[in-house]
């Protein structure tokens, strides 16, 4: 832990530190005092969560991979991250006077992956998005459900095994078949999933990272287009 | 115990590698080794695509008939495919799986009706897996009054309450355990069956996980499992339970075993 601290350069003000550990550790209590420390202490909602929130998440997820670290390890940490995102809610709503726009987000069906989707959603509020997020498992009926129920810009979908992925392509045939697919642009992300693979299901977006994903929200809003379209 | 073989599974790779390379020798071997170790039933998945599943299906029941005694255990997503492997198997089986979804029920229960197969049953149903122990007793109860509308005795049915995993959900093996002794209370013919190995993903030792996870819920009131036969550590789980519970005399099937070396211990 003390090496991926180090490399967080960010992370040199103790106050960030705090919040830091508190996320890695998984203390939630921990992580909504820190934030609402460094929220007095004038630090930026994007701030935080670049530097402070999004490391240690990203720190984790490798060492999940490396079995350095085990799933309820993890959980305890998303649940941190919500604790201080809990904290940080007041601050986004005051700095965003208006949204920027609704973005409906969920992980397939068969599918239980959520840290990957939780993150974007995380990005996507940071950056003055409501977000609905369908949670995980969810089928084509809930998407096109959602679509119809909160009219949202973005639909961004989520995909971690090579198994599920093949579900992305159902879902928009299914928004296509009810007539929604011109109301939406879809965005489809997760680590089996390619640029090849988005074009070939006729998504729009794909996003290879959490960045990735909250700067082509805010591209597609503000200028209708965006880099990552495929 | 009533034990379901495992091993022929095409999602298992070294399985996977003897079908597509139509390795008929290491299949049969496979077979008779979990049936000499105590299976009840083999179980047999292939584990490919939709439209070769059938042919490998017909291809793996042929080579466990030709060396084993013990019935077979069609094990399949798709109703139909079971359907269609009943006939080609020379003695009633086990049908693994069906489930309250989509009309499974309703392909496999007419056909088995009037016959000695017996079914495992999922404790899912449209709205998904239920993680808490009355849901899953309550679509238990509706398979039973399914099979029962069909005639189909409840000693033919095996409900799986299909059990979460742990890692990510605390209480799985408690919610678990609550379905086996709802299902219990109410339906003592009825078997409770479990894969049960779902329990252990992405924890370290797995082994140790899945071995108490089958003593605890055997003491609750599990009768069979869906697990590998040759592997002596879940062999020593099963011995010492069944005799910790009182069901062996003397010991003589936990010495027994010893001797027959199922055990992880080599015999004196």
């Amino acid at each position: 832990m003390k090496d991926a601290l180090e490399r967080t350069s960010y992370c040199e003000k103790n106050e960030l530190r705090d919040l830091w550990r508190a996320i890695y550790e998984g203390n939630a209590q921990k992580a909504k005092e820190a934030t609402e420390q460094v929220l007095q202490l004038g630090y930026s909602t994007d701030t935080v969560i670049r530097n402070a929130l999004i490391p240690p998440m990203r720190a984790l997820g490798e060492q999940l991979k490396d079995g350095k670290l085990f799933i309820p390890e993890v959980l305890m940490s998303s649940r941190a991250m919500q604790g201080a995102m809990y904290a940080l809610q007041p601050a986004t709503a005051s700095n965003q006077v208006t949204l920027l726009g609704t973005v409906v987000l969920g992980t397939v069906a068969g599918d239980f992956h959520d840290i990957g989707k939780n993150m974007v959603a995380l990005m996507l509020k940071a950056k003055g998005f409501a977000v609905v997020d369908l949670g995980i498992d969810v089928t084509a009926e809930a998407f096109v459900e959602a679509i119809k129920r909160h009219k949202p810009d973005i639909v961004g979908i989520s995909a971690m095994l090579t198994t599920t992925m093949t579900e992305m392509r159902s879902i928009i045939e299914l928004i296509s078949a009810v007539g929604l697919r011109s109301q939406v642009t879809i965005m489809i992300g997760g680590a089996p999933v390619s640029k090849e693979f988005a074009r070939e299901i006729k998504a729009d977006i794909y996003a290879e990272s959490l960045f990735e994903a909250g700067d082509a929200a805010e591209e597609l809003i503000k200028h209708h287009i965006s880099r990552y379209a495929v | 115990m009533i034990i379901i073989g495992e091993k022929i599974n095409g999602f298992i790779p070294k399985t996977l590698k003897a079908i597509e390379a139509r390795d008929g020798d290491y299949i049969k071997e496979i077979a008779l080794a979990q049936q000499e170790c105590g299976a009840d039933f083999i179980d047999i998945c292939a584990g490919v695509a939709p439209e070769v599943e059938m042919e490998t299906m017909e291809w793996l029941i042929g080579l466990v008939q030709e060396v084993c005694t013990v019935p077979i255990s069609l094990d399949s997503s798709d109703p139909q495919i079971i359907v269609n492997c009943i006939p080609l198997c020379s003695q009633p089986g086990l049908i693994n799986s069906v489930s309250m979804e989509e009309g499974k029920t309703g392909t496999v229960f007419p056909v088995i009706a009037d016959t000695d197969w017996k079914v495992v049953c999922l404790t899912c149903n449209q709205e998904g897996i239920p993680d808490d122990g009355q849901t899953k007793f309550a679509i238990a109860r509706d398979i039973v009054a399914c099979a029962r509308s069909y005639g189909i005795a409840d000693d033919r049915v095996y409900i799986d309450p299909l059990v979460t995993t742990l890692g990510t959900k605390s209480d799985s093996m408690v919610s678990f355990v609550e379905a086996i002794e709802l299902i219990r209370a109410e339906f003592p013919e009825v078997h409770i069956t479990s894969g049960l190995s779902n329990i252990s993903y992405g924890l370290p030792y797995r082994r140790g996980i899945n071995m108490q996870f089958l003593c605890l819920t055997m003491n609750a009131g599990m009768d069979s499992a869906i697990l590998d036969p040759m592997d002596p550590y879940m062999q020593s789980v099963l011995y010492a339970t069944n005799a910790l519970k009182g069901n062996d005399p003397y010991c003589m099937e936990y010495l027994g075993a010893y001797r027959d070396g199922l055990l992880p211990v080599k015999p004196e």
